[in-house]
């Protein structure tokens, strides 16, 4: 092929489509639409899976997490005559699981109660979560530097020491350097130790901001300090409650055995739990989920985006078709002078593909700033990938093509004589 | 040697069941630097000649040779070729396409034969001057008059050097004055050497042209030199 014929030929097609922009515009706004939908779909799609997926593998994928759940009030009834409320896990499941499931590998159990959390005159309402030395390493935290975790000796020693979650640092030690500092953790004062690495899943709401104030100390000072009753009085009612641990976190050598041990677990602690007090949450199981859903979520807005593009690319055969017809004449001049069927059809099939293409990188460019927009007002994480512009950018280049042969081949096959008469 | 020669060229349509015979075994040759007129009333088949002749249609029987070939039974790309290559189109109606600017309009039968960007505007450019429009090649063809739309089309079937020019009532819809313009431009190129067959009604062509040609219901009615010829 002549190459000064193509980039004629691509002249020509530029200079039509800006000779009826206004038509141009409208013909393209489906594939617009589609594409910018598209783009905008999957990336939302795509940032609600990288949260899920980045919680859930926060909790690890090697872990079973076995949590203490308040059993339901009609199950209770019982328990109000003593005026307590005991139930969840004990420092004898722990013990039980670690004894007798060959598969475990660490166990880490955690108490947490809420708690005022106060530094000079500065004060606020955070989460006490009574730790083990090996916390970090199953639950996937770190340390920032220049601090350390909570050490063995501590433990056994019940010392008051405390590591304090990133958010809690940047909310009660703007200005000062929180490690030495003496915190007032309810009643008593914790030295800080340790602040952690902030949260990769960060969120940006106030909400989840809030949840994530968070004190570490010795399971062991908790416990000595804090002890296992929890007494709350509201409007005049007392409740008591009486738990022992709150989470075991479970970490299994292999992630195969992960769904195994869980059984295992489950009907371990059956034996000791006439109320169902406890949940299994095996983070394994909630990644595949959360994968399944992903894909199902895909599927849909695959179809969505195809059907879109596909009233696209008719609206503009649509066009196209009348262009050829309106052009009749045109086309039987630029026959007498030479010009062949293929360069008929490749002058109209020029003219598709570059207003598909007008219109896919129009919606291209309104599809990538829509992600934007949402994250700054809707504060909801986006993620475009780098294929899903160029994909849909390439898919509206196709449908362009293919949309456009058929009225090129009309207007190829239109016989001179006759086109050259039209009126 | 003949530029045209046509060898019992028969050409039928069929219009639903009734078979129309629009030419009826004509056989003609046209010789280098002839300067022809193509009479006859209508229906006669004159214009069914041009088309062959042009290379836009091709004949049912007979034989058609254009400057040695035979082209009767061509490819559609092969006759597209020819039609770019070897023939300069001037029609009734101008014929210009109405999007392009009259430099533009020259243009194409160029980009056609894949000539270069700078070249073809250049030549382009010339063939203006020629006919006296080079200094209106960035207007569109609706801004000219009709006799100017007509000097650009002479223009753009020049370009490309063809062996004959075929125009078909150059002057049907010009007044006298535009009329006699048109046809000293054609006298012009007839006194360069250049071979022009005129498909006409008019009668005043008779004693410009070299030889006229009568058609009468498909067939050559009398074939005899013109009012040039005989000067």
């Amino acid at each position: 092929m002549k190459i000064f014929l193509v980039r004629r030929i691509l002249h020509m097609g530029v200079n039509s489509i800006w000779r009826n922009r206004l038509r141009s515009f409208l013909t393209v706004l489906g594939i617009v639409f589609g594409v910018c939908s598209v783009i905008a779909m999957l990336a939302i799609g795509e940032g609600a899976a990288h949260d899920a997926l980045e919680q859930i593998r926060e909790l690890g994928s090697q872990n079973i997490i076995v949590r203490s759940v308040k059993p339901t009030d009609t199950e209770n009834i019982a328990a109000e005559t003593t005026m307590m409320l005991e139930y969840g896990l004990t420092y004898n499941d722990a013990e039980r699981i670690r004894s007798t499931v060959p598969s475990v590998e660490v166990i880490a159990p955690q108490r947490a109660i809420r708690g005022s959390l106060q530094f000079g005159h500065k004060r606020t309402e955070g989460n006490v979560i009574g730790v083990v030395p090996w916390f970090p390493e199953v639950a996937h935290k770190n340390v920032q530097p220049g601090g350390r975790f909570i050490t063995d000796r501590e433990m056994r020693d019940r010392l008051n020491v405390c590591v304090i979650s990133d958010e809690l640092a940047k909310q009660l030690f703007l200005f000062h350097q929180p490690l030495g500092q003496d915190l007032k953790v309810k009643d008593d004062y914790y030295r800080i130790i340790g602040v952690m690495e902030p949260e990769q899943s960060a969120q940006h709401s106030k909400s989840a901001r809030s949840a994530q104030l968070n004190v570490y100390i010795p399971l062991t000072a908790a416990r000595f300090r804090i002890g296992d009753i929890l007494v709350e009085r509201q409007s005049g009612a007392q409740s008591m409650e009486k738990v022992e641990l709150h989470q075991l976190t479970i970490k299994v050598h292999d992630a195969s055995a992960v769904e195994r041990s869980a059984k295992i677990i489950d009907g371990l602690l059956k034996r000791f739990h006439k109320k169902q007090d406890y949940e299994i949450i095996v983070p394994l199981e909630l990644l595949q989920k959360a994968r399944r859903t992903q894909r199902i979520f895909s599927i849909v807005l695959g179809s969505i985006a195809a059907i879109s593009l596909l009233v696209g690319g008719i609206g503009i055969m649509n066009i196209m078709l009348a262009t050829v017809t309106e052009r009749t004449r045109e086309i039987g001049i630029r026959r007498a002078l030479g010009a062949k069927k293929r360069d008929i059809i490749l002058q109209f099939l020029m003219e598709t593909t570059l207003l598909a293409g007008f219109g896919g990188a129009l919606g291209v460019l309104i599809g990538v700033s829509i992600p934007f927009f949402i994250e700054h007002f809707a504060a909801m994480t986006t993620i475009i990938r780098w294929w899903s512009p160029v994909g849909a950018f390439a898919i509206s280049l196709v449908i362009g093509i293919v949309f456009g042969l058929y009225p090129a081949w009309r207007a190829a096959q239109m016989n001179p004589i006759s086109a050259l008469r039209h009126e | 040697m003949a530029i045209v020669e046509l060898r019992n060229l028969v050409k039928r349509f069929e219009i639903g069941e009734v078979v129309v015979e629009a030419l009826r075994g004509v056989s003609l040759s046209i010789e280098h630097g002839e300067y022809t007129a193509i009479m006859g009333p209508s229906g006669s088949g004159k214009s069914t000649l041009m088309n062959i002749l042009g290379c836009l249609d091709t004949p049912t029987e007979g034989s058609y040779t254009l400057d040695g070939h035979d082209v009767s039974s061509l490819s559609d790309d092969v006759l597209s070729d020819i039609r770019g290559s070897k023939i300069g189109f001037v029609f009734q109606s101008f014929n210009l396409i109405g999007q392009l600017s009259v430099l533009e309009n020259i243009e194409v039968p160029m980009i056609y034969q894949g000539r270069g960007v700078k070249e073809c505007s250049d030549r382009a450019k010339e063939l203006a001057e020629r006919v006296g429009m080079g200094h209106r090649v960035k207007h569109l063809p609706r801004e000219l008059s009709g006799g100017e739309q007509q000097r650009i089309a002479i223009a753009r079937a020049l370009v490309n050097d063809p062996l004959i020019i075929m125009a078909d009532e150059p002057t049907g819809n010009l007044d006298t004055k535009n009329g006699e313009a048109i046809m000293k431009i054609f006298d012009d190129l007839h006194e360069e050497g250049k071979t022009i067959l005129i498909v006409t009604h008019e009668p005043e062509l008779r004693e410009i042209t070299e030889r006229v040609i009568h058609f009468r219901d498909g067939l050559v009615e009398s074939d005899e030199a013109g009012g040039r010829a005989r000067r």
